[in-house]
């Protein structure tokens, strides 16, 4: 009798580990969209682009991300029309973006380094782990990371649970390899997720200023189609910093990040009063 | 008759009332019409009125006539000759008024007056025809005493420069010598070419101890120079010319002439003189009382403030045009004097990557017409339209430095050196045109790892940043030849592939990470339950207790089930299953192994109540006796009672 009562109460152990692990599954999968009207609609975007209508190619791409979301092949094709277009800084932001859900297509990379290049823009090939960390998405990373830590916490319950005890050296070769694998993914994830506040410098002539006011003196000039991280955020105003140079404010309307955001203020951490200090301090500095 | 006479008088007294009422009214006419007369009379013959302030000054000091004016129609007036005294005309101001449709107006002639020894003068009467007659003032009298008298009105003049230099200015020419106030304009030479910047100095003279302000800055007249912005704040100093102390304002500016030719310079300026007013207070006639004083004077009587304009004398300034003989192909117009240098960063690079060039250009010029200096040899090279920045060490803007930065990208990873950069200009001293060349800037180029290489040789001729070449409209054919020729983008994608709603990371999700609780808590979980087992696994006694405890929990509820089932055997034996559980976990023995015998040989005497539950269940067993519902309830109080004695005793 008490056999049975303790067989009965692993049973429902392992149907709540079960169920818990299903509800995992689904939380985990991002929500996708895609119809044929969306289908269809990118094709005759495409259909434009190849008779040089840019323009049109451009309206069509912008209503299927409207409509249906975002997709790398989207992106990249939106880029390509900015790009002949001669719009330096949309066609960079949205070859980022496919790249943000593509890493490592080689289409992207190459038109990329190509629009750099044709645009004067600094063009450094990534450091090796940077390529490496770039073989997957911020959302695979972030999925691998969870399933090795599901995996091993699993593994873990059931050998404290399970009547039979798995072998020990069993047991430490498969969850060292969900430890190492959670470590790594942790470590990807986290790297990706500081590089998401990025811009691309949109407006034309913009320059760069030594403190969030419209009437701040500017310092340097800022190319069209640049790269820059966001560091925060004061009413209409960004602090950057390019990848060469001493960082300073823009206008929000000149710069779009590469994540788009809803609202800026939430995207990156607000100056308030209590900083004001330091903000003025960084101004001085850049002065 | 008494009638008669009575009508008689009403009638006289009604006609002297008329005749006295036609007398007023004839009176009032008649005064109205003198009045009027007097008005008009004046209005139409005008007045001329003459104000010397101060009527007494030190020799070498000035005092200030102002002759005013009233009327429609006014001729200059002219001053008398007065031995030992000076009149210089100090600027005019006029005021018009319209009354009943009749303009008249006031005019204000300013003069200066200088002794040429000290005594006493009279200025006679100063004469000027206004509306057809000669009208005349008072004649005023003059004191001018020894040097080292009080001071007079102007004595609070134009403020004390603040720098006391003195200036060598060239001496006063005969109309200078008849104003308070006068221009200059001074530029550093007579003669210049198209396009040359010339240093010019504007200056203000204004004789000491006139009150006066300046109501606009030096307004430039003529089209034939571009003159750059006047410096914001004038130099000032003080200048003795020709004896006379003045004030100086000095501005200072470039002009550059535009078209070959001789071409007159000349400037004015809007300055508010202060005239003091006449005093008006009662002389006394014992002589010059305490507040008759200079000083009271000055007080009371503020003075009345007059704009003039003041214009330089015209001064010529040839300008020629440069030589056609030896301009260089590259000449932009920057005539000067220029010195060049430049720089490259980074000097390490690969094909395709920009290398920004910096040019500087420095020394005495026109800046405005300084561009940008450019490679002796583009082979190899795309370059891009540089930006400029110009920094000027003077306030005219003639002299300084002007920066050039350049994004040139070399297509070709041979490249060994960024050719020299070239400059040209026109040098006024040798009058030559002057090639300027930088040397050969070493860099190193690797080669382009991967085939994009080829792009930027391939690359279209818009400039970044353009917008105006940014936003026009490319022509979608000359982009897809251009495609087509030179390799283009790699190919569109022609489906779709999987869509996501946002752009924004699973991380960021709530559902995600709240998900994550579940991975969490089964480890932790795992952690609890392997801590636990290990704990009964290190302590049999504990896991001995915890699981009597449980099997006695359970015992008791088959107790009650069987109460109320009326089951008396199942009732007895779940009574002897828990004292077996409870006996055993007490003496370390399996419960199934405790019988009745066991139980006799162990407990004490007083543990009666145990050993009759062991007696009970085996008579119910083998006897079938029976037990109603109240008495089984008794017996589990009881067999309660016995396992909390025996908890007791461990």
């Amino acid at each position: 009798m008490i056999t049975t009562a303790i067989a009965a109460r692993r049973m429902i152990v392992t149907h709540l580990l079960f169920a818990g692990t299903l509800a995992f599954l689904m939380c985990s999968f991002p929500p996708t969209a895609a119809g044929a009207d969306a289908e269809a609609i990118f094709s005759q975007g495409n259909q434009a682009y190849t008779e040089g209508k840019f323009d049109d190619a451009i309206a069509l791409y912008t209503d299927v991300m409207r409509s249906a979301g975002f997709s790398a092949s989207l992106l990249y094709n939106m880029a390509n029309a900015y790009y002949q277009k001669k719009d330096v800084g949309q066609a960079i932001l949205n070859y980022e973006r496919a790249l943000f859900l593509d890493p490592g297509n080689p289409d992207i990379e190459a038109n990329l380094y190509r629009a750099k290049k044709e645009f004067g823009l600094k063009n450094e090939p990534p450091p090796h782990w940077k390529k490496a960390r770039n073989t997957l998405t911020l959302d695979q990373w972030t999925w691998l990371g969870s399933m090795s830590l599901a995996g091993f916490s699993i593994l873990f319950l059931f050998g404290c649970v399970g009547q039979k005890k798995p072998s020990r050296p069993l047991f430490r070769v498969i969850g060292g390899a969900f430890v190492l694998l959670f470590l790594v993914s942790g470590t990807a994830t986290t790297s990706r997720y500081m590089d998401m506040n990025q811009g691309v410098i949109t407006g034309d002539d913009a320059s760069l200023r030594v403190s969030p006011f419209a009437s701040a003196s500017k310092t340097t000039r800022i190319k069209d189609g640049e790269l820059v991280r966001i560091a925060k955020t004061y009413k209409d105003f960004v602090l950057v910093k390019p990848s060469a140079g001493n960082s300073g404010w823009i206008a929000k309307k000149e710069i779009e990040p590469v994540i788009p955001v809803q609202d800026w203020d939430k995207h990156v951490p607000e100056t308030r009063n209590k900083t004001r200090n330091s903000l003025w301090a960084h101004a001085k500095n850049s002065r | 008759m008494a009638h008669k006479s009575i009508k008689a008088r009403t009638a006289t007294r009604i006609i002297k009332g008329i005749m006295i009422s036609g007398v007023a009214l004839l009176c009032t006419a008649g005064v109205l019409a003198i009045f009027a007369g007097d008005a008009l009379g004046k209005s139409s013959s005008g007045s001329i009125s003459a104000a010397l302030e101060p009527r007494q000054i030190p020799l070498g000091g000035t005092a200030m006539l102002s002759v005013t004016l009233s009327g429609i129609e006014m001729a200059q007036p002219s001053l008398p000759r007065v031995n030992g005294l000076h009149f210089i005309p100090a600027g005019q101001s006029s005021e018009y008024r319209s009354v009943n449709g009749r303009i008249s107006s006031t005019v204000s002639y300013l003069y200066q007056v200088q002794a040429e020894h000290s005594g006493d003068f009279t200025i006679p009467p100063v004469e000027a025809t206004i509306n057809g007659r000669i009208k005349r003032t008072q004649p005023l009298s003059f004191r001018v005493l020894k040097s080292g008298g009080k001071t007079g009105a102007y004595s609070r003049a134009l403020p004390s420069p603040r720098s006391g230099v003195s200036g060598t200015s060239a001496p006063l020419s005969r109309d200078e010598a008849n104003q308070v106030v006068f221009l200059r304009v001074i530029p550093a030479k007579g003669r210049s070419y198209v396009g040359e910047m010339v240093p010019v100095e504007i200056r203000a003279y204004f004789r000491d101890r006139l009150q006066a302000t300046l109501s606009s800055l030096p307004l430039i007249n003529g089209d034939a120079f571009v003159w750059q912005s006047l410096s914001k704040e004038p130099q000032q100093a003080r200048e003795d010319i020709d004896g006379h102390a003045n004030n100086v304002w000095t501005w200072h500016t470039a002009m550059s002439g535009v078209k070959e030719g001789e071409y007159p310079l000349e400037v004015q300026l809007d300055v508010t003189v202060i005239v003091p007013r006449t005093s008006r207070r009662m002389r006394s006639p014992f002589g010059r009382d305490f507040f008759h004083d200079d000083f009271f004077d000055n007080f009371f009587s503020q003075g009345e403030r007059k704009t003039i304009r003041v214009a330089s004398l015209p001064r010529g300034m040839q300008v020629l045009s440069l030589p056609q003989q030896g301009r260089p192909d590259n000449f932009s117009g920057a005539v000067g004097r220029f010195k060049l240098s430049a720089t490259a960063s980074p000097r390490d690079a690969m094909a395709g990557d920009p290398i920004t060039l910096k040019m500087r250009v420095r020394g005495s010029g026109n800046f405005d017409r300084v561009s940008s200096p450019v490679l002796s040899s583009q082979k190899g090279w795309k370059t891009y339209t540089p930006g400029a920045v110009f920094k000027p060490s003077d306030s005219s803007g003639a002299r300084g430095e002007k920066i050039f930065e350049q994004a040139i990208i070399p297509l070709d990873g041979s490249i060994r050196e960024i050719p020299p950069v070239v400059f040209s200009y026109f040098d006024t001293k040798t009058q030559k045109y002057v090639n300027l060349h930088t040397k050969h800037i070493p860099v190193k180029i690797a080669r382009a790892s991967s085939g994009n290489q080829e792009t930027a040789s391939q690359s279209s001729d818009f400039q970044p940043g353009a917008s105006s070449v940014k936003k026009s409209a490319t022509s979608a054919t000359d982009v897809l030849m251009e495609g087509s020729k030179k390799g283009g983008l790699a190919p569109i994608q022609v489906t779709l592939g999987p869509v996501v709603s946002t752009l924004r990371p699973m991380v960021e999700n709530p559902w995600f990470v709240g998900a994550q609780g579940i991975p969490l808590g089964a480890l932790f979980t795992g952690l609890f339950l392997g801590r636990r087992r290990r704990r009964m696994t290190h302590d049999p006694k504990l896991a001995r207790k915890k699981h009597a405890k449980q099997m006695i929990t359970r015992a008791v509820r088959q107790m009650d089930r069987n109460i109320a089932a009326y089951d008396v055997v199942g009732f007895f034996q779940a009574c002897r299953c828990a004292a077996q559980e409870r006996l055993g976990e007490v003496w370390a023995l399996p419960p199934d192994c405790i019988t009745l015998a066991e139980v006799k040989e162990r407990l004490p005497e007083n543990a009666a109540g145990i050993r009759q539950v062991f007696e009970t269940a085996d008579a119910v067993a083998y006897s079938g006796q029976s037990f109603t519902q109240d008495e089984l309830r008794k017996c589990r109080e009881l067999v309660i009672q016995e396992l909390r004695n025996l908890e007791g005793k461990r």
